[in-house]
């Protein structure tokens, strides 16, 4: 029970991110068939995982523009987001003291993974990825200009690791944006797991 | 280094390729690696490398058939071509020559 749900999972991601349009029918037909044959669940998961990150960055330096278009597209939404935080708090000058600051800069990266995912459906992993590289980068490059205000802050020797971790799940928010919405209208039979299939086939 | 030459990961994949023989697809072909080469080789990578080397003219790969274990995937069969079976022995000769003569390496100490 536990293995099937495992199974679908990793099919459904599959799907999602359109890793069998990249020519990787026969990788993922490989995964299955290991997976049959007894290799455990995080065998799984890693695999998968080194496959998306394979495919990704092949295709990200064979669409380079594309990347690029999808990161402006994400700013839009990214910068109009920025202003939508200004007016809902207005008041406090710090970030890190906003519960609405870490909700409003997670939806939006949310949402703009979101476009992303639906203006990119052939390309969802490789845009993906110049978002989220694009995300780490400028996050990192905010932490670091403004890293010495973190310690003259009384009292917040927790704050600089809290909101890192915030920011880490605010970029994951991006993955559950671009995941959402389906990569194509057909019947989704390319996520049919081996036993969906055998009791279709009657074996 | 020519841009010809085979990199440590690609002479394994193609080793493999060869002792797997008629059955060289994905899966045989990283359990060869495991097997004889002793290391661990994720099926992305090594798809990764086989299309680094189809694209070079190394191998070529056909697909096969669909099972209900691979969920209705075809597998994909890879052969080592002419070029790439050159490629290997250039390799090995090139390998054997710098072994040859290194006294440290020689009567079986480290």
């Amino acid at each position: 029970m536990r293995r099937e749900w495992h199974l679908n999972a990793v099919l459904w991601l599959l799907d999602r991110a359109g890793v069998e349009d990249h020519d990787c029918g026969p990788v993922v037909g490989d995964l299955l068939e290991e997976y049959d044959s007894g290799k455990s669940s995080g065998w799984l998961w890693q695999q998968t995982l080194a496959l998306s990150a394979s495919v990704a960055f092949k295709d990200l330096r064979a669409n380079r523009l594309l990347a690029a278009r999808a990161v402006l597209t994400a700013l839009v939404v990214i910068v109009s987001g920025m202003y939508v935080r200004a007016l809902v708090t207005p008041h406090l000058l710090w970030a890190g003291e906003r519960t609405g600051f870490w909700f409003i800069s997670g939806c939006t990266l949310m949402l703009a993974g979101w476009l992303v995912g639906v203006t990119h459906r052939h390309h969802r992993l490789a845009t993906l990825t110049a978002l989220v590289c694009y995300a780490i980068l400028a996050k990192t490059w905010v932490y670091a200009s403004h890293f010495r205000h973190y310690w003259t802050l009384p009292g917040n020797e927790m704050l600089l690791l809290r909101d890192i971790v915030l920011t880490a799940i605010c970029i994951c928010s991006i993955f559950v944006g671009a995941l959402l919405p389906p990569r194509r209208s057909g019947d989704g039979s390319s996520a049919e797991t081996p036993r969906r299939q055998r009791v279709r086939e009657g074996v | 280094m020519s841009a010809h030459d085979l990199s440590d990961l690609e002479l394994f994949v193609l080793l493999a390729v060869l002792r797997a023989g008629e059955n060289a697809y994905g899966v045989s072909i990283a359990r060869e690696i495991a097997r004889a080469g002793k290391r661990s080789v994720a099926l992305g990578t090594v798809y990764a490398v086989l299309d680094r080397m189809e694209a070079r003219g190394l191998v070529i790969s056909t697909l096969g058939e669909a099972t209900p274990a691979r969920g209705g995937r075809s597998k994909r069969y890879f052969k080592v071509t002419r070029q790439g079976l050159l490629q290997v022995r250039a390799t090995r000769d090139a390998l054997s020559s710098m072994w040859r003569g290194i006294a440290q390496l020689q009567g079986g100490a480290a």
